[in-house]
Parts: structure tokens; C-alpha cells; sequence
């Protein structure tokens, strides 16, 4: 309690009501800039000292102005309103000279709102400017995008015409195997020698032509489906004539297996593999729009096709290992040819309809041919 | 004109497919004295009838089962449990799905959509169910499977005996809704419904009946159709 001084302070009377409730209280001393003390601690005197030192005894210097008036001083206030009239006097010149540049600068003002008067004449011209650059912006726009899709459409035109160029070219390669398949059957029909190499060429490209080409085509839909798929189909066939004519011809010379033939088999284990399978089906069903049952169907066709190859390339080579020589092989070739000749002739000498012939009425004849052939070796 | 003629289809099954449906099936029913040998096509169809009357759900001004109620069964677990990778060829068949079921909601679907949807059902959950099963981490599909298999009717009888919870996962990122699709009628009454073991039962017997159907059209019964 030592370090504290009574000092009288005049406080609003809403305050008098808290500082009855409160025993202590907290000053915060301020200039007019910064703060010096935080918050001084105050007890607060509920019958206070009327000795009570004045505020300007106990205060510093730099935190007198701060210190309220006491009416005990009331001459020194007047002493002090007296310098400060004076004072004000100057504030008031100051002021009309203030005002005066007021009145200058109020004539700048509307100057200057004249100004921004006209700016905003501006501005609305800018909108407008604005909102012609926008429209301006949108016939810019429309016509860079009618440009670009005047672009596109000719790219898309270039595009088909890329595309009609390379089925012309798929087109024509397959013309070209079919032709050259021809002239090799034809040679094979008439007994003709036929060069391995010709037919290991042939085999070659039928093989890197289906693969590369068409199977590719269908995965990828650059072309019809349904178009690359009759080709595989037409292609296939005559594929596997040539196979196995190559297949005779190497074992027959050789009896073994020509290096390439795993690759040209492979064929048929591509048409018959789930990716190319699958995507059939998703051709069928999902965008040809067939129900799942009938592109089942479709799919069970394909694989039969296919598989009749292989099963016929597997015969044949079950027979070729069995009858061991080219000799014995064309000699049950012609059994085989000559019974069926003779069926041809039956059939047409008699009414197939009244007689109802059967292929089944000559294979016990072939299958006798056959033992009897085989029985040689 | 309800889209699944289900009377028609039991009518048109072979034995052998009925006896595969009814083998998987006859459970659902209450029987207390009738034993699943003696199950006859007839039973079935009175059952289907009387599954029709007491649980599944009417358009009431027709009086009739709503188009698409299967279709949106199907929807629902495909919505809930299925994800597909982006571009994959399962998300192609997904996409062919929810054709399916719009082309059903709009009353434009035959039983060989049905089918189609069903197929599609079936090859994409054998992918998530077992994993769904045995609680692994689901997997993004990106190819199926599309064939039906013998085994996919135990499958679905699995799947019927399953407690399904919709994968809190999905709803949380606005992929489902917590009350399936809702069904709207011609009338364009909305019919809201919550999973039950009803809906459940119903899904699981159409989806057997089309899946016989869909056998039998493969040629899966024909040996046993004829026995």
C-alpha cells in the first residue's frame, strides 16, 4: 500500500455506479500517439482522502495534458482557455486560410468531378467500347470457331479420304492374294508342280495381311467390321489349301516341319484367341446392337469356321504322318477322288431325289481305301 | 403390358432348365409339405403370381407390375458394388446396362434385353462378389467375362443369402443414393421402396428365370431337357 498516493480523479457519473461495486480498478495512461503504462493498478477509496494530491503533483510531466481538470484550478483553466483562444484565434485564421484552399481545392474538386464526370462518360463509353470489343469478341470467336470447324470438316474429309485410300489399298492386297491363290489352286487341281517357296511366300503374306491388316482392323474399328471379317473368312480358306500343301510338300521331301510353320498356325490360334473374340462381340452387341444371344450365335459360327480349318489341317497331317510317303498319299488321293467321281456320276446319271444318295454310301469305301493304303506302309 | 412376360418364360422352359430353376429357387418358396421333385411348372407360375400380388410393386392404375422393377433392381447393385475402369471394355457393358434399364424405364425393353441386362449382371458381379465376400478390397473392373457359366446360379443364390450393405465409400462421393433408384410409373407416379428381403427374393427368382432362359438358349440343357 506504501507505493500507492491518493489521487482524486473525476470519473463520468455512469461510472460512479461500477467504481461503488468494484474495489479496484485499472488506469490505462495514453499520449496522444502511443501508450506509457499499460494498465496501473488503482484501489479504489470508498470515503477518499480530501487531502487527496493533485494529479499534476503525482503525474510526470508528459502525462499532465492527459490529467483532468479540477475545479480547484479553474483559474488556471481559464488562464489556459485565455492561451488557448489565442491559440484558437490562430486555428480559425488557419482555418479560413484552410477553408480558403478548401474553396480552391472544392473549385479543383468539381473541377475534377468534371473530370470524373467526363471519365464516367468514359467509363460508359469504355462499356460500350467493352461491350463492342464483347460483341466484336463473339464475331471474333464465331468465326475462329467456324474456321476451326471449317477445319475439322476437312480434316474429316481428309480423314475418310485417308481412309477410302488405305481400304483401297487393303482392298486391292486382297484382290491380289485372292489372284494369286487362284493361279496356286489351279496348279494344284492340275496336278501341276508347285514351287514351296511360291506357296511359303504365299503363306507369308496371307499371314502378316490377316494378322497386320484385318484382325488389327477389326480390334482397333478402322474399317467396317462385318467387311473385314468376310475378307479373314474368304482368306482363311484358301490359307489353310495352301498349308497344308506346304505342309505335304515339306514333310514328303523332309519329314519333319518347316520352321515357319508355328507362325502360319498361329493363325487360326489368333482367330480363335478371347481378344479377338471378344472384340466381335462388343461389335455385335454393344454397337451393332444384336442381343447377347444372337451375337453368341454369331461368334460360335466364327469359331466353328475356324476351327474346321485347323481340324482339317490336322487330319490331313494325321494322314500324311500314317501314309509316311507322297507316293501312298496320291494314291489314296485318287481312291478318294475317283469314289467321288463315281458318286458325281451316279448322281447325275440317276435322280438324286428318287435314289437319296448319301456321301455316307461311299466312305465305308474310302475308309477301305484308306486301311488298304496305309496297310502298305 | 408388364416387359417380362414371366408366366411365358416358365411355360417356354425346357425340363432341364426347369429343373435347374427349380432346384435353385424352390427355398424361396414357403412349401411345409411339398418337396422339391414335386415342383411343377404350375406351382411356379402360381407362385411368380402371388410374388407379384403380395411384394413387388404396382403401377395402381394398371394394376400391374411396373415395367421397370427388375431392371432397377439390377441397377441398384450395379450403382452400388460395381466399379469400372475408365475406357475398359466392363465399363462399355456397364454403359450397356444403364441403356438397358432407361430403355426399360422408358417401356421400351423385351425379355431379350432383360437377358442382356441379366448377363451383364451376372459377369460383372461373379468379378466383385467374391471379393465383396471375403471383405478384400474391391477392385476396378476392366474386362469381363461375358459367357454364362453353370456355376453363376449358385452365384446368385449366394448372393441372395448375403446381408448386402451399401459401401458407405459410395455414398459418401454422391455414386448412389441410399434409397435405390426410384420407379416411376407411365403414370409418372414415383413409387419409392426401400431394399428388402422382398426385393431381394424378387431379384433373385427373375434373375435365375432369365438366366435359365439364357442357358437354355445356349443349348446348356438340351441333353437334360430331353431326359
Amino acid at each position: 500500500m506504501s507505493n500507492y498516493v491518493d489521487v482524486a480523479i473525476k470519473v463520468p457519473k455512469e461510472a460512479v455506479e461500477l467504481l461503488n461495486d468494484f474495489k479496484n480498478a485499472e488506469i490505462v495512461l495514453r499520449n496522444t500517439k502511443k501508450r506509457y503504462l499499460p494498465f496501473i493498478d488503482c484501489i479504489i477509496l470508498q470515503n477518499p482522502d480530501l487531502d487527496a494530491k493533485k494529479v499534476n503533483d503525482v503525474l510526470s510531466p508528459s502525462t499532465k495534458s492527459l490529467a483532468p481538470k479540477k475545479t480547484e484550478d479553474a483559474i488556471h483553466v481559464m488562464k489556459n482557455l485565455v492561451k488557448h483562444s489565442s491559440d484558437l484565434e490562430n486555428t480559425v485564421k488557419n482555418l479560413s486560410d484552410n477553408i480558403s484552399d478548401f474553396t480552391l481545392n472544392f473549385e479543383n474538386l468539381v473541377d475534377s468531378m468534371k473530370l470524373v464526370n467526363k471519365l464516367q462518360f468514359l467509363n460508359v463509353a469504355l462499356n460500350g467500347l467493352n461491350l463492342a470489343a464483347t460483341v466484336a469478341g463473339i464475331i471474333i470467336i464465331e468465326n475462329k470457331l467456324n474456321q476451326i470447324d471449317q477445319r475439322i470438316k476437312e480434316l474429316d474429309a481428309k480423314i475418310v479420304q485417308l481412309k477410302d485410300i488405305e481400304f483401297d489399298k487393303v482392298q486391292s492386297e486382297f484382290h491380289s492374294l485372292v489372284m494369286r491363290f487362284n493361279s496356286l489352286a489351279t496348279k494344284i487341281k492340275d496336278h501341276d508342280t508347285l514351287s514351296r517357296d511360291e506357296m511359303d511366300a504365299y503363306l507369308r503374306n496371307s499371314n502378316t495381311f490377316i494378322k497386320d491388316r484385318l484382325v488389327n482392323s477389326i480390334k482397333n474399328r478402322t474399317f467396317e467390321v462385318d467387311t473385314m471379317l468376310s475378307m479373314i473368312n474368304a482368306l482363311i480358306t484358301a490359307y489353310k489349301v495352301i498349308l497344308i500343301e506346304f505342309k505335304k510338300d515339306y514333310y514328303f521331301d523332309k519329314h519333319g516341319t518347316h520352321g515357319n510353320e508355328r507362325t502360319y498356325m498361329s493363325l487360326f490360334y489368333d482367330l480363335q484367341s478371347s481378344e479377338f473374340i471378344n472384340s466381335i462381340h462388343d461389335y455385335l452387341f454393344l454397337e451393332k446392337g444384336l442381343h447377347a444371344n444372337e451375337a453368341t450365335i454369331a461368334i460360335t459360327i466364327q469359331k466353328i469356321l475356324v476351327n474346321e480349318q485347323l481340324i482339317e489341317i490336322y487330319d490331313q497331317m494325321t494322314l500324311m504322318k500314317d501314309l509316311n510317303t507322297k507316293e501312298k498319299y496320291a494314291k489314296l488321293e485318287n481312291i478318294v477322288n475317283e469314289s467321288l467321281r463315281q458318286y458325281a456320276v451316279n448322281v447325275a446319271e440317276n435322280n438324286a431325289e428318287e435314289n437319296e444318295v448319301d456321301i455316307s454310301d461311299i466312305l465305308p469305301a474310302i475308309n477301305k481305301s484308306y486301311k488298304m493304303v496305309s496297310s502298305l506302309s | 403390358m408388364p416387359a417380362i412376360d414371366y408366366l411365358g418364360i416358365v411355360e417356354e422352359m425346357s425340363n432341364g432348365a426347369f429343373q435347374h430353376c427349380s432346384k435353385m429357387i424352390f427355398d424361396c418358396f414357403d412349401y411345409k409339405v411339398m418337396k422339391q421333385e414335386e415342383f411343377r411348372k404350375v406351382d411356379l407360375k402360381e407362385q411368380l403370381l402371388e410374388f407379384q400380388k403380395d411384394h413387388t410393386y404396382y403401377d395402381k392404375k394398371k394394376n400391374d407390375i411396373t415395367d421397370s422393377t427388375y431392371a432397377n433392381e439390377l441397377g441398384f447393385y450395379l450403382d452400388a458394388y460395381v466399379k469400372c475402369n475408365e475406357g475398359g471394355r466392363a465399363s462399355k457393358y456397364l454403359m450397356k446396362a444403364q441403356q438397358i434399364i432407361k430403355t426399360t424405364e422408358e417401356g421400351n425393353a423385351n425379355i431379350e434385353d432383360l437377358i442382356d441386362l441379366t448377363r451383364i449382371y451376372v459377369s460383372m458381379m461373379r468379378e466383385v462378389f467374391p471379393r465383396m465376400k471375403n471383405k478384400r478390397k474391391r477392385r476396378s473392373l476392366s474386362d469381363i467375362d461375358f459367357t454364362l457359366h453353370m456355376e453363376d446360379a449358385c452365384l446368385l443364390k449366394d448372393m441372395n443369402k448375403y446381408d448386402f450393405k451399401i459401401p458407405q465409400s459410395r455414398i459418401e462421393k454422391g455414386l448412389i443414393n441410399v434409397v435405390p433408384r426410384q420407379i416411376r410409373s407411365e403414370t409418372k407416379e414415383i413409387l419409392t421402396r426401400s431394399k428388402s428381403e422382398d426385393s431381394k427374393y424378387f431379384t433373385y427368382i427373375i434373375s435365375i428365370l432369365l438366366y435359365c432362359r439364357a442357358m437354355q438358349a445356349d443349348g446348356e440343357y438340351s441333353l437334360e431337357g430331353e431326359q
